[in-house]
């Protein structure tokens, strides 16, 4: 009973609690299927569906669509599928751990954010051509990271 | 509201952001590594889809698809402007070559180009095409429009349809691919200014300080 109270009056003291782990998760999820689709595109040989205003193939021909030797989206794909995870994961109320795991989100968000900041400069600058759904990608990891933003600033400091 | 307050100590929070920075700064390091620095262009042979004197100090060859956004705006834009200013002067020849990378439609369109050139019509062709093509639709660009323009270009339509029905330059379309390939062309357009790699739809102003450097620096 005196459990399931603390338990309501810390999900009320904080409003970020519930619906920005669901936020993660479901950004995550759909920045995993982007990546997966242009990964599959990139691995098939196959030119993306394209708004036609914008130049996809071109762009994912470009050099800049590989790093490692492999399609920078196979990045995109582990990257979301860990944000997913962890983004899964602070929906429980576990207490512990919950700040490192909110501050694993920020770190693997921002890595994305400014990695796909650097794709965009290219795309404008380099190969004058834009891809949609990169750059649909790289709206959704920003949002990650400002919802871990939140969660990072929302509670009174850890003790 | 309480002041926003981390949940993370302050050095935690420092530690992960510059581990998120480190981490892209080297993929973008690593990443630029790969990037094709600027390459000599393979040897050139004479061929249909070049323009201008064949003595020209200076050779731009450009590799190109017809469907491709900038290419278009190329053709209609800077190329013109470059025709009248070096092309036509005798200072620079441009050779086309094929560079199909959004499908079917980028093939067809290479192949009936070349069918032009068959008849000495490459460049006529290939600016008709070039205008058609912009603003189209994936799948507007079908073989009866590619017909249709050459009957507007003034082709002899019997040996046109012929050779694209026929799909007679397949193989020389491939080629010029596979040479792009070889050379570094990852994007078009892509021009190799002789032997100088520009990429993308550069402004005018681009191509025309690169041509007066190696216009001071013959022979080179």
């Amino acid at each position: 009973m005196i459990g399931d109270v603390t338990e309501t009056a810390t999900r009320g003291a904080s409003g970020a609690r519930l619906w920005t782990p669901l936020a993660i998760s479901i950004l995550g999820f759909i920045g995993l299927g982007i990546s997966s689709y242009l990964t599959y595109t990139s691995l098939t040989g196959v030119v993306p569906a394209c708004l036609p205003a914008s130049d996809c193939g071109a762009v994912l021909a470009s050099p800049y669509a590989r790093a490692l030797g492999v399609p920078v989206s196979l990045f995109g794909i582990v990257l979301y599928a860990v944000l997913t995870g962890l983004g899964l994961s602070l929906l429980q109320e576990r207490k512990k751990g919950r700040a490192l795991v909110a501050l694993g989100v920020y770190a693997g968000a921002l890595a994305g954010t400014l990695y796909s900041a650097y794709l965009t400069y290219a795309q404008v600058f380099e190969i004058h051509g834009l891809c949609i759904w990169c750059l649909a990608s790289a709206i959704v990891v920003a949002a990650i990271l400002a919802l871990s933003l939140i969660i990072l600033l929302s509670g009174p400091s850890a003790s | 509201m309480r002041s926003p307050k981390l949940v993370v100590g302050a050095r935690t929070f420092a530690a992960a952001t510059t581990l998120a920075v480190a981490l892209v700064a080297l993929l973008i390091v690593v990443g630029r590594v790969g990037l094709p620095e600027i390459r000599t262009s393979p040897a050139l042979p004479t061929h249909r889809t070049f323009k201008g004197s064949p003595d020209a100090p200076i050779t731009i060859v450009e590799y190109s698809d017809f469907l491709c956004h900038f290419c278009q705006l190329f053709a209609t834009t800077t190329g013109k402007e470059l025709e009248r200013a070096y092309i036509e002067t005798g200072k620079v020849r441009l050779e086309y070559r094929h560079f199909p990378i959004f499908g079917a439609e980028s093939v067809w369109a290479a192949l009936a180009s070349e069918c032009a050139a068959d008849q000495g019509r490459f460049w006529p062709y290939h600016d008709r095409l070039m205008a058609a093509a912009t603003g189209s639709q994936p799948g507007d660009l079908t073989v009866d429009k590619l017909k249709g323009l050459a009957r507007e270009t003034g082709l002899d339509m019997e040996a046109f349809t012929a050779c694209l029905d026929s799909r007679k330059y397949m193989e020389k379309v491939i080629r010029d691919y596979e040479a792009g390939k070889e050379a570094g062309v990852r994007a078009t357009p892509t021009f190799f200014i002789n032997g100088q790699r520009v990429a993308g739809a550069q402004p005018y102003e681009a191509f025309q300080s690169l041509i007066e450097v190696l216009l001071g620096k013959p022979g080179q």
